[in-house]
């Protein structure tokens, strides 16, 4: 499976000045940083085949999904639709015809994640948390068999640890069924925590704000020892004085909170508290970023 | 930014604005004077040549473009775009008739004998010069963007009410010969509405060749 950005403007006023974009994705997982939420949103447009480019072409395995509406129904792609124009129709009833229009292309839907809690599915979307919506069109994109891309822009982090876990198998699943999986990341950090192959390749963007996340947490010295091993955590801190208290730094707080999470469930521990601390700017703390101090 | 209306909202628009300006003009004439038939041809021309190209252009310019979401799971773009101007395409034809109906009652007045007979003629020939007028701004809008919008207009004000061969090239020319107003074209009036269909399936046919599936 090959995913080709040939040459693509995009409409959006803030990428009129941007030079095309040329992107050649195969399989595997790839990290796109763009940090302009305008761009991430009309080349995720422009990839879905929702709108055309002001110029160029995307091509998946020598298709284009802007003319190709087979092949937009094989497509697992999550951008932050709007759903706020579908009034009262509910997330049940349009998950409904997204699977008779899938199954009218011949795409097979795979089992569902679960991701939203299944009453609130019975809502109109209007009525859903911007969280909940965002889950569901995740569900959406994560719900196709033999999807030859996969291209989440912006996912959210699934409030429950076992449907993040479930979130990273089925995209690990998906890329070595051969499809391209695409994550679009506004940081480097995030990028290294998604993608195997980061695009386009550079440098860390120096303006990344360090996010902190206190936790108090029983025999917090194994929490920490658990969260170097996560490639989200740029450090850990122990304050002298409240022993159960552990500071966890980072740059994405979502990814910061699952891996919190994540280190309490396999240590087994009793976690008390999680709460977001005013951030720091990185080049304050590069000790917590080469290793921690703990 | 320009918001982008709905169709049927940017219809209500130009409906209204197109009402207004038939119910001046149409005064305007009464109050000139002439015999009743000349003020009801004129009328009738103003509108259907005129004010129906200008609401079609103000109508389709504001519409703004289709987002169905269900275009990213495999949705047809073509069946999504004519359900998003569905309303321009059954109201502008609405509208022309009712405007139609509203100058033949006032410049004959109710109890001509001769206004029905008026109607059953006037009526198709309202119908159909909208529905050629909104198909061709409909394709106008998507082969060369709003530009083209602005220069269908023209073109439709200049050439299609010309005294010329060349107007039978647009569906002006084959209105006014419908109605009986200015060069006579050089074949029967049967002709004329045949042009008529010609001209709506061409532009609907026109319209949807540029949009992808």
């Amino acid at each position: 499976m090959s995913v080709l950005v040939d040459h693509v403007v995009l409409r959006a006023a803030s990428a009129r000045k941007l030079p095309p974009w040329t992107l050649d994705l195969g399989a595997g997982t790839h990290a796109l940083v763009l940090t302009d939420t305008d761009v991430a949103l009309g080349l995720s447009r422009v990839v879905a085949g929702v709108e055309g480019p002001k110029r160029g072409r995307v091509l998946v395995d020598s298709d284009e999904p802007y003319r190709t509406p087979a092949l937009r129904a094989r497509l697992g792609i999550h951008y932050g639709r709007d759903f706020a124009g579908l009034g009262r129709c509910s997330a049940h009833d349009f998950s409904a015809r997204v699977r008779e229009l899938r199954a009218r292309h011949g795409v097979v839907t795979a089992e569902p994640l679960g991701l939203v809690d299944p009453a609130r599915l019975a809502l109109p979307l209007a009525q859903l948390t911007a969280q909940e919506r965002s889950d569901f069109e995740l569900e959406l994109a994560l719900s196709v068999e033999k999807a030859p891309l996969v291209w989440l822009s912006r996912p959210p982090w699934p409030a429950r640890d076992t449907a993040r876990a479930e979130v990273l198998e089925r995209l690990r699943r998906r890329a070595a069924d051969g499809a391209a999986v695409v994550v679009v990341v506004s940081t480097d950090r995030e990028a290294s925590v998604w993608g195997d192959q980061r695009h386009p390749p550079g440098q860390p963007d120096p303006g990344d704000r360090l996010r902190t996340i206190q936790v108090v947490v029983e025999r917090p010295r194994e929490v920490a020892a658990e969260l170097q091993r996560d490639a989200a955590v740029l450090g850990t801190e122990l304050d002298p004085e409240r022993p159960n208290v552990l500071l966890v730094f980072g740059t994405d707080e979502l990814a910061l909170r699952h891996a919190c999470g994540t280190a309490v469930v396999a240590r087994q521990c009793e976690l008390s508290e999680m709460v977001s601390l005013p951030g720091r700017r990185r080049d304050a703390s590069r000790a917590g970023a080469s290793g921690g101090r703990t | 930014m320009t918001a982008r209306l709905g169709a049927g909202r940017s219809l209500y628009r130009s409906s209204l604005a197109a009402a207004l300006l038939t119910v001046a003009i149409t005064g305007g004439l009464l109050s000139d004077g002439g015999s009743t038939r000349a003020v009801t041809d004129q009328a009738l021309s103003v509108l259907l040549l005129s004010t129906l190209p200008l609401m079609a252009c103000v109508a389709v310019w504001g519409a703004g473009a289709a987002d169905d979401l269900l275009l990213g799971f495999g949705g047809n773009r073509r069946r999504s775009t004519v359900w998003h101007s569905a309303a321009l395409l059954w109201g502008l034809p609405l509208v022309s008739s009712l405007l139609a109906v509203l100058v033949l009652v006032w410049t004959r007045g109710a109890n001509d004998p001769r206004l029905v007979a008026d109607l059953v003629v006037t009526l198709p020939v309202a119908t159909l010069a909208a529905i050629a007028t909104i198909c061709a701004f409909l394709a106008a809008r998507e082969w060369f963007g709003r530009p083209g919008l602005v220069v269908l207009l023209l073109v439709w004000l200049t050439f299609g009410q010309a005294d010329l061969l060349l107007a039978a090239a647009l569906p002006g020319g084959h209105v006014r010969h419908l109605l009986g107003v200015g060069m006579a074209l050089p074949f029967d009036p049967g002709w004329s509405m045949a042009a008529l269909w010609g001209f709506s399936l061409f532009g609907f046919a026109a319209w949807m060749l540029r949009v992808p599936p």
